[in-house]
């Protein structure tokens, strides 16, 4: 994952207007939940995100249910699992 | 007819200069015949024959997420050789070769057969998917027969062309047209986003990367795609014009691996009838900008949302894609002078060619082991 700046919007084609934290590669268990290259996250469960130092703090912090709001080809999408 | 003869003299004395142009010299000339300009362009054009590995997925679940963890381990994906032809020019006699990316993409091999039916093998300087073109160099070649590039701003609609290129593999094959039209877009070429030279010569699945070349021997475009609907040429072909073919190039030869683009970081469209008649211009003409990057160099230089761009670097623009292909032409560094419309009133601003800025830093980082959204193979089970 990488946060969203010119040469990322560039780069993977994301809209002028997209701002926080992009998904750039969906591996193992990542993909299983259903994560897609070029996914802008918005929300884990709830909590704004706004860097990828973000959601890594958050997934260390653990817990099992998650919800993921994020935005996939313009549309806002709700990703909800448990491991 | 006294009064005339002053009238005919002059007359003569105007057109004698485009007169001795095209007077045939020589007993070849008066028969109208392609081959002298054939003869000093073919030499420069390749065919191509590159070798890829591709993993043939053997169960119709592997790559999904979901399914696929039923099928792990169950018919292990077979490497499989595919083959693809096309052409290429060669635009530096030290063996540089340009070809469209679709031609070498994914490439393990590349074999490149001249004209003469000398062979080399070749290596990928740069490539790139965006404008469709990729840059090689032929390994041992010089003093290889190069074609120079034709200015693409001169290029007029009716102009003569030959397209030169290896259609289906069955050998060099020089078709004519004219050129039909310019600064075509909206093809499914790259991202779709390119500008393009529309010619009625003859072009076919294998002409891809091959020249368009004029009627002094010059590239002016490389041949990319064709619109049709049986597979074969309906007279509707596009090429690349060497204004951005020389960009890529150039970038090739100063040790580029991917080919940088000036950032423009603005969304905008076409100015049709309505808009222009809401707008009081004269005609539809230009680009009307409706968001730009916080970042962006135009909104650095000046422009705001609502500006119409009408022209870069003194050359009209009437759709983005034409914008883009323009800063893309003109390659990094510098400034290009901008001419936008805004309150009625022409006005200039000078707009810097960059490549988009890793400001703030990307920070790009994968979620390791031992996090709940570890990025690593796991073992467990996940449930929706």
């Amino acid at each position: 994952m990488a946060r969203i700046n010119p040469a990322v919007i560039a780069r993977l084609g994301l809209p002028l207007a997209a701002e926080g934290v992009v998904v750039t590669a969906a591996e193992a268990l990542a993909a299983r939940a259903g994560f897609q290259p070029g996914d802008i996250l918005m929300r884990l469960n709830g909590e704004t995100v706004a860097s990828p130092a973000d959601v890594a703090r958050m997934a260390a912090g653990g817990g099992r249910r998650w919800q993921v709001d994020l935005v996939r080809a313009g549309r806002l999408i709700r990703l909800r699992f448990r491991i | 007819m006294r009064r005339l003869y002053p009238a005919l003299l002059a007359l003569c004395v105007a057109t004698s200069p485009a007169a001795a142009q095209d007077v045939p010299q020589t007993a070849a000339q008066i028969q109208l015949s392609f081959a002298p300009v054939v003869r000093q362009a073919a030499p420069a054009v390749v065919n191509i024959y590159a070798t890829r590995i591709v993993q043939q997925r053997s169960s119709p679940f592997a790559g999904d997420p979901f399914f696929g963890q039923f099928f792990e381990g169950f018919g292990e994906s077979q490497p499989r050789v595919q083959n693809s032809l096309g052409s290429g020019v060669v635009v530096d006699t030290a063996g540089i070769v340009v070809s469209n990316y679709h031609v070498v993409e994914m490439a393990s091999e590349i074999r490149v057969v001249l004209n003469d039916r000398r062979e080399f093998a070749a290596e990928v300087m740069l490539a790139d998917r965006q404008a469709d073109l990729a840059v090689l160099r032929l390994k041992g070649a010089r003093d290889l027969p190069a074609l120079g590039f034709r200015a693409s701003d001169d290029l007029e609609v009716g102009e003569l062309v030959l397209a030169i290129g290896n259609p289906f593999g069955i050998g060099q094959t020089v078709s004519s047209g004219i050129v039909s039209a310019l600064a075509r877009s909206a093809m499914s070429v790259g991202d779709g986003r390119g500008t393009f030279i529309q010619t009625d010569a003859a072009i076919n699945p294998g002409n891809s990367g091959g020249a368009l070349v004029d009627m002094a021997g010059r590239l002016v475009g490389i041949n990319t795609a064709i619109l049709t609907r049986s597979g074969g040429s309906n007279g509707i072909g596009f090429a690349i014009p060497a204004d951005l073919v020389k960009a890529v190039v150039e970038q090739a030869l100063s040790g580029q691996t991917e080919f940088q683009r000036p950032w423009a970081g603005v969304n905008g469209q076409a100015v049709d009838a309505a808009m222009a008649e809401a707008m009081d211009l004269a005609r539809p003409s230009g680009v009307l900008l409706s968001e730009l990057h916080a970042q962006s160099p135009f909104r650095a230089a000046g422009l705001l949302p609502g500006d119409v761009v009408t022209e870069i670097a003194g050359e009209p623009v009437n759709s983005p894609q034409e914008m883009i292909f323009r800063l893309a032409a003109m390659g990094i560094g510098g400034t290009t002078d901008t001419a936008y419309l805004r309150d009625g009133e022409t006005r200039h601003a000078a707009v810097a060619l960059a490549p988009a800025p890793d400001l703030p830093p990307s920070a790009s980082m994968a979620i390791g082991a031992g996090s709940a959204l570890e990025g690593r193979r796991w073992r467990g089970s996940i449930r929706r």
